[in-house]
């Protein structure tokens, strides 16, 4: 009788995949995040949004410690991934970052063909036995990142030739080759156009049965769409984190509301 | 029109339509089985169909945070959003069209003590058909995105009206005819009008599905046929 | 109070920034003119100076090789052969001449032995030459084809008139009457000298036979030598100092001496190299090596530079996705980002080679000037270690000799030096159309 909850409940009950506690994140002198507590499910989408500036990417960038590249970045606190600290010593950030993929804002293909695009991950990480098993995941990856029907007869075609929507796609499926268990998305429709967003967002609701999605998105209007649970992030600190139709139809900090009605920027 | 791209949404949407339709279902039994218990004096049905109206009444609140929700997670514009408000409305007009008939499920205990006015019961009861009727092709209008069957039970509603017209005046003449009868005849008149009020209120919806399925209220105002509020009948009997 | 303006009159203040735009577009134009107007002068004069030393005037003599002054006891043995120096060989380009000059018909009063001096004195040794790779010709006419002496060909390319030949002790003025009346026989002719081209610098005395080929082998050796050095060594630097080296005070120390290495005076190199490599380490003096090596240092910085304008013009988005995928910053920067960046190193490299190519300054004080390159170095050690020229050497040493016609043989070297740089630029421009990649 109750279909509805009876669904809430269940993305309720599935396990963390990561947990964060207590992260502050320097830039320099700058204070960019403070003191942030969140539990982010596996297989969900976990959003996070909030104005400019607010640190939802910089968050983003501490869980596959992208943040490492930038001299000047110290990040403290406790991040853990299947409950081990990414952050210990004993870590190789390379090897977190086969685990933990990202895609970008733009498009960013490699200026090689769509095959080696997609090849490129597990050739570095070793994870083909050979060409076959090659051919093999890089057609598993296509189909992940529904592109598959449109490139396999151009698989040698450069993946700079594809439209913005399908680059997108295909930086997707490159994520997705190196069979990460997490998937990080900054921002990855704010380049492409209303259709190829769409097509993109049934993609990222396809993969969730699969990985754990975290998207940082500016547009609320996208987060509402594709997320189950969502994080608001203000002047670095999370305000409110929830599931989403609960943020968005009622939150509890009045900030939250005032952000989500369009009241502050 | 073909589907949405979010698949999800598209599901929200059939999930919304399910649970009117659900709804209605509900609804047109509790007319039926009201009526049925009025023409047997079957106090236990009139019982369930009390009973019922509560599960009537949790989905019309479980409707409307349906729609709540996707309205505030999709922003539906055009016809989506004609689609969800339609909804909203259909499911607060069906929750009173199921309170009219939990009425004359509860009037019925009353009546059963009481002996039959003559003829007026199975009147009765042919008018809660026609207005099941009504119903029926209102909900399948709404699911097939039929204006034109829609506007057919627009027109409908003038029988109703005439039914209830004529019973009217039945019960002024059998009030008139024996004192005894008055009660029953109150009891009776009660219910004749609500059945007349869900004939009014499943036109409302029609209404709404046309305005559903072309984007604009139907302008023409429909045939008002209820004229009790002028009838007068003097004491020879007209 | 507004004024009713129409968009179809043209107010005062538009007309006259429309006349000063003018009026500029019009001085870039003629400042455009004046300098091709100067580049076109340039290239006339080096195009008219410079194409007389492509053809050089031969004399073609069918010439007894006489056993009797050969060969005198028959022996037929190298050896014995070998003794007969080129003096020996004189009297027989004498006869040859006589000959072909009775043949002509013409009356001089000059003596026989005086037609010797039309001919080049490297014609004998031509001769002996070709008889002891050839002895069993001896006995035998062979026709050959001599060099005309100097002054000869001065006069076929309007050097030399009688009137100039007055006090000349190479050639008298009745010697033309004689060139005259051979040339009319077709015994004389002017035609494509490839030896210029190919073949070996000559002494200060023997102009006709000087050539830049040698020079250009030093050149060449030199060139290899800064390609296989720089070319690592300045990519390496520039990978490192872009993408590896962390942002402190030593870091930029290091990149503005880069800078300013690259506005230092070439001559500066040719003392460090004097000091370090010939002085210090003892390396052959006057050698491509040594030469290569300084200007290894000299094309070092700009090779830097270049690099590292490609690297940063590679967007890091590129970076990013490479390391998103789990890439090392090693594994980045090979894989993606210097493959990308390599139409722009290349070009620079090029550049840079063929700025290096032009180089003499620094050539002056390590010995590569002044010495005649006379011996094509055969195999690839004495290439670089046996001393030599280089092409901008030569031209500079051409320059400096007394004799007329090195004059024009120094214009002829940089024609084909020209040819030399345009035809890298070229390679340049070709490579990096085909390397380009679009992102």
């Amino acid at each position: 009788m109750n279909d509805m909850r009876l669904i809430n409940k269940a993305d309720a009950m599935t396990d963390t995949k990561i947990s964060a506690r207590g992260v502050d994140v320097h830039y320099g002198d700058t204070h960019a995040i403070t003191a942030v507590d969140v539990e982010i499910a596996d297989k969900t989408v976990t959003a996070f949004i909030g104005p400019s500036g607010c640190g939802k990417s910089t968050f983003l960038r501490c869980l596959n410690r992208m943040n490492d590249t930038i001299d000047i970045c110290r990040v403290t606190g406790d991040i853990r991934i299947d409950d081990e600290d990414i952050y210990d010593k004993r870590v190789d950030p390379v090897q977190l970052r086969a685990k933990v993929g990202m895609v970008f804002q733009k498009p960013n293909p490699f200026p090689k063909s769509i095959y080696d695009n997609v090849a490129y991950g597990p050739r570095i990480h070793g994870l083909a036995r050979g060409k076959s098993d090659m051919d093999d995941i890089v057609e598993r990856a296509l189909r992940r990142g529904a592109i598959w029907d449109e490139v396999k007869d151009r698989l040698h075609a450069p993946g700079t030739g594809l439209s913005g929507g399908q680059q997108q796609r295909l930086c997707i499926a490159r994520a997705v080759a190196t069979e990460p268990e997490v998937l990080l998305m900054d921002e990855p429709c704010s380049a492409l156009d209303p259709i190829a967003t769409a097509q993109v967002e049934e993609l990222i609701d396809e993969l969730r049965t699969q990985y754990c999605v975290v998207i940082v998105t500016h547009s609320m209007q996208q987060a509402a769409r594709v997320s189950q649970r969502t994080a608001f992030f203000h002047l670095g600190s999370l305000v409110e984190y929830g599931p989403t139709d609960k943020i968005f139809t009622n939150p509890e900090d009045p900030r939250t509301e005032s952000y989500i009605s369009g009241r502050i920027g | 029109m073909t589907q949405h791209i979010a698949s999800a949404y598209d599901r929200d949407l059939e999930e919304i339509q399910a649970l009117i339709m659900k709804m209605g279902g509900l609804v047109e039994a509790a007319i039926l089985d009201g009526a049925q218990s009025l023409e047997t004096h079957d106090v236990a049905l009139a019982e369930k169909v009390r009973a019922g109206d509560k599960v009537i009444d949790d989905l019309e609140e479980q409707i409307n945070e349906a729609a709540a929700r996707v309205i505030a997670l999709r922003a539906p514009v055009s016809k989506d959003l004609r689609v969800l408000l339609v909804t909203m409305k259909l499911a607060g007009s069906l929750e009173r069209v199921g309170d009219y008939a939990k009425n004359m499920a509860k009037r019925t205990a009353v009546l059963a003590e009481m002996r039959a006015v003559d003829g007026t019961e199975s009147s009765l009861r042919r008018m809660a058909r026609e207005v099941r009727g009504m119903l029926n092709d209102t909900l399948d209008a709404y699911l097939r995105g039929d204006a034109g069957l829609a506007e057919s039970v627009r027109q409908h509603d003038q029988d109703v009206d005439q039914m209830y017209n004529a019973l009217f005046r039945e019960f002024l003449t059998f009030m008139m005819e024996d004192p005894r009868n008055i009660t029953a005849c109150m009891h009776l008149h009660f219910i004749a009008k609500n059945v007349e009020r869900m004939g009014d209120l499943v036109t409302n919806m029609a209404e709404q599905v046309i305005y559903l399925e072309t984007g604009v209220m139907p302008e023409e105002a429909r045939p008002k046929g209820d004229n009790t509020s002028v009838t007068l009948i003097d004491d020879e009997g007209v | 109070m507004t004024v009713n303006t129409s968009l179809l009159t043209i107010d005062a203040r538009t007309r006259k920034r429309n006349a000063a735009e003018t009026r500029f577009k019009a001085y870039g134009i003629a400042a455009l003119a004046v300098g091709l107007l100067f580049l076109i002068a340039l290239l006339t004069a080096i195009i008219s100076n410079g194409t007389g030393a492509f053809k050089q005037t031969f004399i073609t003599l069918p010439v007894e090789l006489r056993a009797d002054i050969l060969d005198k006891d028959g022996t037929g043995d190298p050896e014995v052969i070998a003794k007969v120096s080129t003096f020996g060989y004189a009297p027989l380009i004498g006869m040859a001449l006589e000959r072909a000059v009775n043949e002509t018909g013409v009356e001089t009063p000059l003596p026989p032995q005086a037609m010797l001096q039309m001919v080049s004195a490297s014609a004998a040794a031509q001769i002996r030459d070709f008889v002891l790779e050839n002895p069993d010709r001896i006995g035998d006419t062979v026709e050959f084809r001599l060099l005309a002496a100097s002054r000869v060909d001065g006069y076929f390319k309007d050097r030399v008139s009688r009137e100039s030949l007055a006090r000349d002790r190479n050639l008298a003025p009745e010697h033309l009457d004689v060139v005259d009346a051979l040339q009319d026989a077709g015994v004389i002719e002017t035609s494509f000298n490839a030896a210029f081209i190919f073949g070996a610098d000559a002494s200060e005395s023997r102009p006709e036979q000087a050539g830049l080929g040698v020079s250009m082998l030093g050149s060449l050796f030199m060139m290899l030598v800064v390609l296989l050095l720089s070319l690592p060594i300045g990519v390496a630097a520039s990978i490192y100092l872009e993408e590896f080296a962390p942002t402190n005070r030593f870091t930029d120390f290091i990149e503005v001496n880069i800078s300013n290495l690259a506005a230092v005076p070439s001559i500066v190199f040719g003392i460090l190299g004097l000091a370090v490599f010939i002085q210090f380490m003892h390396l052959p003096q006057s050698a491509p090596l040594v030469g290569g090596l300084v200007l290894t240092l000299m094309t070092l910085p700009t090779i830097i530079i270049s690099t590292r304008a490609s690297l940063k013009s590679v967007p890091p988005s590129i970076r990013d996705a490479a390391l998103g995928v789990g890439a090392s910053k090693m594994q980045s920067v090979f894989h993606h980002v210097l493959p990308l960046a390599m139409p722009g190193i290349l070009t620079g490299t090029i550049l840079g080679l063929a700025q290096a190519l032009g180089e003499t300054a620094p050539l002056l004080l390590i010995g590569m000037v002044g010495y005649i390159a006379t011996n094509t170095p055969d195999g690839l050690a004495e290439g670089f270690l046996s001393p030599n020229s280089a092409m901008p050497a030569q031209i500079y040493e051409w320059a400096k000799r007394a004799d007329p016609a090195y004059y024009e043989r120094a214009w002829g070297g940089i024609i084909i030096l020209l040819v030399f740089l345009m035809v890298m630029n070229i390679i340049a421009i070709l490579l990096r159309r085909r390397f380009e990649r679009r992102w």
